[in-house]
């Protein structure tokens, strides 16, 4: 018996046999009931689907509808502001010194005029991007337009 | 039954067409030593069938996206492995069960069990198996029982081959400490 117990001295064939055994017939089922098994989960999976679809779909239907609705909104949106005049009109110019009469100067009625400048062929030279008050006197002399009556007016 | 490589069951399962054939395949290629594999750390059959068909439930699942970079077998053994802990700890904490008192169970099990064919040495030997840490006794079934090589385990139970000779040094010293003893 002594040698028996001693595991570790070389392989024991009756030690390492399997002590345990299965019912009958055991293995050769086995595959038969497995398949069952996944079917049986598949048709679970599948009337789980069927009974969570049904409410799902108008639900899921409604946010499609909103989430297109608010992408067509932005995207029209995005469009309008792309759409506008970059530049100032004259309009925009009378509103500006509108609201900021009360500190209104020369100067910034100048600064105002800036995109206008920008448009007028005469006034090409790179000597504009530098912000010279000398510059819009000149401008405003040539386009023939007295200063000191506009800014008497706002 | 022609039987077939990995390479060859992967490529037929992944034929849509053929898919439930090569799964069949794969199944009665594995079951049996997967079924004794998980019987040997769960010991009742009823529990062992359960697992089982859960790893082959998981496998039927996950084969799809399984590379092959490792053999069917270890990737299987792996799963299996990890079904039966789990089914181990959840034991535990139903029951709130101290390690010593799921080895008595499963000791008392053991003596009960319709299906175990063992002589009064081999009880003695289970016996002393379920003693050991749940590690240890994994290491000493694969590599005394199943014979699986040292760097497959490593691979199924990601540990360093190393450390599993260790593990299974231990566990053989232990055990035959315990049969002496008693």
């Amino acid at each position: 018996m002594e040698n028996n117990n001693n595991i570790g001295s070389g392989p024991d064939k009756k030690l390492k046999s399997n002590p345990f055994s299965a019912p009958e017939s055991y293995f050769e089922s086995f595959p038969q009931r497995l398949q069952q098994r996944l079917q049986s989960d598949e048709t679970a999976r599948l009337a789980e689907e069927k009974r969570f679809l049904p409410g799902l779909k108008p639900r899921l239907a409604l946010v499609a509808a909103a989430t297109a609705l608010f992408i067509i909104g932005y995207l029209g949106f995005q469009n309008l502001m792309h759409q506008e005049d970059p530049w100032l009109t004259s309009e925009e110019i009378a509103g500006y010194i509108d609201m900021h009469h009360h500190e209104f100067t020369d100067y910034y009625f100048l600064g105002t005029l800036d995109d206008d400048l920008y448009e007028d062929e005469y006034y090409t030279d790179d000597a504009l991007y530098e912000y010279d008050p000398d510059i819009y006197i000149e401008y405003l002399y040539h386009e023939d337009i007295d200063i000191e009556l506009i800014i008497a007016e706002y | 039954m022609q039987d077939h490589t990995d390479k060859e069951l992967l490529s037929l399962f992944r034929n849509p067409d053929q898919k439930n054939y090569a799964f069949n395949l794969i199944v009665r290629k594995y079951q049996e030593r997967l079924y004794w594999h998980i019987r040997k750390i769960v010991i009742g059959h009823e529990d062992a069938d359960d697992l089982l068909q859960n790893t082959f439930l998981k496998a039927w699942k996950g084969l799809e996206k399984f590379m092959g970079e490792s053999g069917i077998y270890t990737w299987l053994y792996r799963i299996a492995t990890n079904e039966s802990l789990s089914f181990l700890n959840e034991k535990k904490r139903k029951f709130f069960l101290p390690l010593v008192d799921v080895e008595k169970k499963l000791s008392a099990s053991l003596e009960s069990d319709d299906y175990f064919s063992g002589d009064e040495i081999q009880l003695k030997l289970q016996k002393a198996i379920l003693k050991l840490p749940e590690k240890q006794r994994l290491v000493f079934n694969m590599r005394y029982f199943d014979e699986i090589k040292y760097e497959d385990m490593a691979r199924v139970l990601d540990t360093s081959v190393g450390a599993l000779k260790a593990s299974y040094h231990h566990a053989t010293k232990k055990i035959e400490k315990m049969m002496k003893d008693d």
